[in-house]
């Protein structure tokens, strides 16, 4: 019952993506495959009333019986050609509404993107139906569910007006050609589970395949597979996994056929029994002649039409089911985000506390942090430091309102975070995440980030302040360039260091109130490292800092430094207080420093 | 012509006798089709013979003896030919592919820097996906075998009179033309519109992607990519709809006239029927045969549109598997180079579309044993310059010798570097994998895998000591996400798999923690005595003990030397060592 109220509901769900992507094309698709599909029936009617009216002719001479066969085969013209133009409509509604429904399956996709919570995706079976949901959006696969469904309505109908000609003719016939038919529809019914299983099974294998590939066309991967020559390992795998799946799906296939086989002399067997019975009655002069035509051109059909009753209908159930993985998709959000009464941002951030927070990840029993209790308030220059691993990313994560923490909690003002709107709450935020992205669009739009409200001269200041003001002088557009050839053939690919300015620039276009820095200094050399703490200290005048780093040197003028080890706060402070704790900030200082200091001494 | 012999022999180099055998099923299934229409024939003249006589048994049981035998014969070869296309397909597929990725990975690295390169991979693997390549075979078969049944369904026709002969095959001929131009069109809209489909799936990736996420989240730019996705979709849509709607109209006017011209084919039959001028066997024949000409018809036109659509694109692909056979100019030097002498002399690079050099005239000695670190700011060429030593890049000017040979003329497969690239990559694989693909020959070498995970100082315990655990989630559920930090120790435990020759290690310590990285620098390039090494790093602490140290500055050579010498120089790493060292110096 649960499968069956579901599939309706799939059904419903597609009727609707369908007529949102385009009225006309959905009644133009429907028109098309019903004349393609169910026609045929009535085309053997009127070819069986021409040939009754030709053998009348010829019993009683032509002059009667002319204008009714003119009739007739004008009517004929009319099928000819409806069943002749499916093929230009068909293919131009297919191409449109193809692009279409895969518009509208993204646009869905994007409004889920829009409201969900990154740790939704920790969850390796909710990462799974995301993947699902976006190769769909390829439509592909929402337009075979629509021509299924169409392909079954189309099957009924002309099943239906096929058995009821076909039984004016001759009822034991009818009847030995559907008895006929049935075990073979069993046994398609049969083979299609076997095939949904075998595509399930084989999803592994195929995403493999085209992960290797990838490797091959990717730059950065392309790069590695050159210089360590691994290309006969990676091809090999491809390989041996094609082959795998390759005589996996050859045992599929020659199953298949050895019983098809069967199942049809089965069914030829009773098709030559009704041959002999029609054929016989009509030369004993029981049935006139243009039943016999109308025997010949629908028996087969009929037939086919029961043997695929079940296919079809399982085709429509089966290619539903593919819109779960989009409606599953969606549903994800629509449970967490109905929450109202939102408290508004304050004016002016005053503080920010951890308060007892830990923090594990899903399905992860490993606490990442552990009982995390610290206060920043305004302004003030922070240094969060730790080893590899320690917790220190997933600490901003917190803060930033991406994860939850598992106990304890979070204050702004001494409110907890989750009381205010995300996205308001994000506003106070300038961040330079670790993992940047670099986007495929010129200079500037990298930096401005859709801000409209930034203008040329604030944006000259902010290229000064990160010193990219020489690299934008020396680059073809200047700040229109694009920063990836991939989408314009004049882009123009920066290094490491660059990228990890315009990084810091992004961050600084938002001018938040807040500013996080997630080691923004990986990449840079001496002098822009040493340009970023002064612009560091300087926005941090009136403004709350907090910076992840590894260059303890920066440390050195901070406020408060935050040391993390294995996910728990064991020493805050300044630095000269941490120097005279004589533990593990002093111990990783003197280590970085003892090099330097011996050098320059 | 070459082009045709180039075809067949990536067909044929399979199985050519399932090849032949293939072609031959498609003409017989040709031929065989429309000889139902003789057996309607001999049936109605039977029955209307014997119309309102006593029963003929045996004529009858006759007639639906030879039903089924064509029945059966149609069946086999449907079958038949179905499952030995399908095979030939998947066959046909899997040693494409195999030498599209041998190809892909001969073509130099330059090319991943060229915009039209992408495009040009991203035809190729639709046409891998789309099987043409055997499409093409097929088609032609068909061609010919839908021509052979064209010929002699006419000479039926042609005892109807040769007017309906010629009425209905010249009817098609417009059709034809339309659908020849059509193939040729649809192809030149496709690939004029990959660029902007790129483009717009990029933004879509953008919106939809988990990497992109947090940004998106934090600079609020979910509305802006929206409109920009929104836009680029409708620009493709409407060009996509007035593209395809002009030639729906044309195919109706076609279809039209086509119908006309058939059915006043059958009309004229079925009337030579009623007035006793044939039998009515014959007229069935005859419109049975007209439908058959007419759908064998649309069948040619379909087919020769067909060749000429994928023929071009098939053709892309084809030269690129070929383009260059047989060339192979490279002096063997050893599979792998224990040791190395490589020389640098005048080498200039520019990246396409800069007009400025990166590289500017470099030259550069690599000893054996010799350790060298090139420092300098930001976009200097440092990585650039790595990329030229590992022959990723090839140089404008000036040349690289590997002891004492071109590069050039190495082999590709010669191994005599490892590297630990700043964008390093990490696969959806095992650890044993992804550690294994610095040194595929270790793969199997437990004790050499576990030794480079120590030397990169990466946790092994998150692993649970299980090598065969996947990374990312990709293929396995149970896999584990890395953070930055150890996903960079992990690619440096590749680089570190294979211990011979030169080792380069460009920003290796970017995201590493304090312990780290002095362990690295100083423990295991100590432990690199017998190897030469490039250091690309800007924390100056670190390359105090190497032999060299060089300096760059806008492509060129600006400083060169020792610690020592370059302190005492007072010059720009004199500069930029004394900004690092102050800070600590003022407060230690």
């Amino acid at each position: 019952m649960k499968k069956i109220i579901s599939f309706f509901h799939n059904i419903k769900e597609i009727i609707r993506i369908l007529w949102e992507a385009s009225k006309i094309m959905t009644l133009l698709l429907l028109f098309n495959n019903i004349i393609r599909n169910a026609l045929w029936p009535l085309r053997g009617l009127v070819v069986k009333q021409i040939i009754d009216m030709i053998t009348l002719s010829l019993e009683k001479g032509i002059e009667s019986y002319q204008r009714p066969l003119a009739l007739y085969i004008l009517l004929f013209f009319l099928f000819f050609w409806l069943n002749r133009i499916w093929w230009p409509l068909n293919s131009f509604t297919q191409a449109l509404m193809l692009s279409k429904i895969g518009h509208g399956t993204r646009m869905r996709i994007i409004k889920v993107m829009e409201n969900i919570e990154l740790s939704f995706f920790d969850k390796s079976e909710n990462y799974d139906t995301y993947h699902k949901a976006l190769e769909l959006t390829n439509g592909r696969q929402p337009i075979n569910v629509v021509n299924n469904i169409l392909g079954l309505i189309s099957l009924i109908i002309s099943f239906v007006s096929a058995f009821t000609v076909m039984i004016s003719i001759n009822i034991p016939v009818s009847i030995i050609l559907i008895i006929s038919s049935i075990p073979s529809l069993v046994w398609e019914n049969r083979f299609n589970q076997k095939l949904y299983n075998f595509e399930q099974e084989t999803t592994r294998e195929k995403r493999l395949l085209n992960y290797i590939f990838k490797l091959f066309t990717d730059k950065k991967s392309a790069k590695e597979i050159r210089t360590f020559r691994f290309e006969k390992y990676l091809s090999d795998k491809h390989e041996a996994t094609l082959k795998d799946y390759n005589s996996k799906y050859f045992r599929l296939i020659t199953s298949k056929i050895k019983i098809d086989s069967l199942f049809w002399i089965l069914m030829q067997i009773s098709l030559m029994a009704s041959y002999f019975i029609i054929i016989a009655s009509a030369s004993e002069g029981r049935i006139p002649l243009g039943d016999l035509s109308f025997f010949l051109s629908v028996s087969i059909g009929l037939q086919n039409a029961i043997k695929n009753i079940e296919s079809s209908f399982n085709n429509v159930i089966q290619s539903s089911r593919y819109i779960d993985n989009l409606t599953s998709f969606e549903k994800s959000y629509l449970n967490i985000s109905t929450k109202h009464g939102y408290k508004p941002i304050p004016e002016t951030v005053e503080s920010i506390e951890f308060r007892n927070v830990s923090f594990s990840y899903p399905n992860s029993e490993k606490a990442v942090l552990k009982n995390v209790s610290f206060k920043l308030s305004v302004p003030q220059n922070v240094i969060l430091l730790g080893e590899n691993g320690s917790g220190k990313t997933t600490l901003i994560k917190l803060l930033l309102g991406f994860y939850k923490p598992s106990k304890g909690e979070i204050l702004l003002n001494g409110c907890n975070i989750s009381d205010f709107d995300i996205r308001d709450y994000h506003k106070l935020f300038s961040v330079c995440f670790q993992d940047y992205i670099k986007y495929g669009f010129s200079l500037k739009d990298n930096i401005i980030m859709a801000n409209s409200n930034i203008d040329d001269i604030t944006f000259e200041q902010i290229i000064g302040k990160v010193q990219l003001l020489d690299l934008v002088r020396k680059l073809p557009y200047q700040e229109q360039t694009y920063l990836s050839k991939e989408y314009d053939e004049k882009g123009v690919e920066l290094s490491g260091g660059q990228y990890n300015k315009i990084a810091i620039a992004r961050a600084l276009a938002k001018n938040s109130k807040i500013v996080v820095f997630d080691e923004p200094n990986a990449s840079l050399d001496a002098k822009a490292e040493q340009n970023l703490f002064n612009l560091y200290s300087e926005l941090t005048k009136d403004k709350l800092g907090i910076m992840i780093t590894h260059r303890l040197s920066t440390a050195v003028c901070a406020d408060m430094i935050l040391v993390l080890k294995d996910g728990k706060l064991v020493e805050h402070g300044t630095h000269d207080q941490l120097m005279k704790l004589n533990q593990e900030y002093a111990f990783l200082f003197n280590m970085q420093s003892k090099q330097y200091i011996s050098e320059v001494s | 012509m070459k082009k045709i012999t180039r075809y067949i022999n990536l067909l044929i180099s399979n199985s050519p006798a399932l090849v032949i055998f293939l072609a031959m099923l498609i003409v017989c299934s040709f031929v065989l089709s429309p000889l139902h229409s003789l057996l309607d024939k001999l049936l109605f003249d039977t029955v209307q013979q014997e119309y309102g006589k006593a029963l003929n048994w045996s004529s009858i049981l006759f007639i639906v003896f030879l039903y089924f035998a064509y029945n059966l014969g149609v069946y086999v070869i449907f079958r038949a030919k179905d499952f030995i296309s399908d095979y030939t397909q998947i066959k046909l597929n899997a040693s494409i592919q195999k030498k599209v990725m041998a190809k892909i990975n001969q073509i130099t690295y330059d090319k991943y820097e060229d915009n039209n390169f992408y495009n040009y991979l991203t035809a190729i693997e639709r046409e891998i996906n789309d099987g043409n390549v055997l499409s093409i075979f097929v088609n032609t078969m068909s061609l010919f075998g839908a021509l052979l049944s064209i010929v002699y369904l006419s000479c039926i026709m042609l005892s109807l009179g040769i007017i309906p002969m010629l009425l209905s095959s010249v009817c098609c001929i417009p059709g034809f033309i339309h659908q020849a131009t059509f193939g040729k069109k649809n192809w030149e809209f496709n690939t004029s519109k990959i660029p902007l489909q790129r483009k717009t799936l990029y933004i879509f990736s953008l919106l939809s992607s988990i990497d992109s996420y947090k940004e998106n989240r934090m600079y609020d730019t979910f509305d802006h990519y929206k409109k920009k996705y929104s836009h680029l979709f409708n620009e493709y849509y409407e060009e996509l709809k007035s593209f395809n709607l002009k030639n729906c109209w044309k195919g109706i006017i076609m279809a039209t006239i086509h119908s006309l011209g058939t059915v006043s084919v059958i009309a004229y039959a079925y009337f030579q029927a009623a007035n006793n001028r044939i039998t009515l066997g014959d007229a069935v024949l005859f419109v049975g045969v007209t439908q058959s000409i007419y759908n064998y018809i649309q069948n040619v036109i379909y087919y020769i549109g067909n060749l000429n659509e994928t023929g071009h694109s098939v053709d892309n692909l084809l030269s690129f598997i070929s383009d260059g056979e047989g060339e192979n100019t490279s002096k063997p030097v050893e599979k792998q180079c224990a040791d190395v002498f490589i020389e640098l002399k005048n080498v200039k690079y520019a990246y396409p579309n800069m007009e400025n050099n990166i590289l500017d005239g470099i030259d550069l000695t690599i000893h054996q044993n010799e350790k060298i670190a090139i420092v300098g700011e930001n976009g200097c060429g440092k990585t650039t310059l790595a990329k030229i030593i590992l022959g990723l890049y090839h140089p404008k000017e000036g040349t690289v010798k590997l002891n004492g040979v071109d590069l050039n003329e190495v082999k590709q497969e010669t191994r005599y570097a490892t590297v630990c690239f700043q964008d390093y990559f990490t696969y959806s694989f095992t650890v044993r994998e992804n550690v294994a693909f610095g040194n595929i020959e270790k793969l199997h070498d437990d004790n050499s895998i576990l030794n480079a995970i120590k030397m990169s100082q990466l946790e092994f315990d998150i692993f649970n000591h299980d090598m065969e655990k996947y990374i990312n989630k990709e293929f396995d559920t149970k896999g584990i996400v890395l953070s930055g930090g150890q996903a960079q120790k992990l690619s440096l435990s590749r680089a570190f798999l294979f211990d011979k020759g030169l080792i380069i290690l460009d920003e290796p310590s970017a995201f590493l923690d304090v312990i780290t990285e002095n362990e690295i620098f100083e423990s295991t390039l100590a432990l690199m005595k017998d190897r030469a090494a490039i250091v690309i790093t800007h924390r100056l602490a670190n390359v105090i003990n190497c032999d060299t140290i060089i300096y760059l500055e806008n492509g060129k050579v600006c400083e060169k030397g020792t610690h020592d010498e370059l302190m005492k120089l007072k010059g720009k790493y004199y500069n930029l060592f004394s900004i690092q060292a102050n800070k600590y110096k003022a407060k230690a």
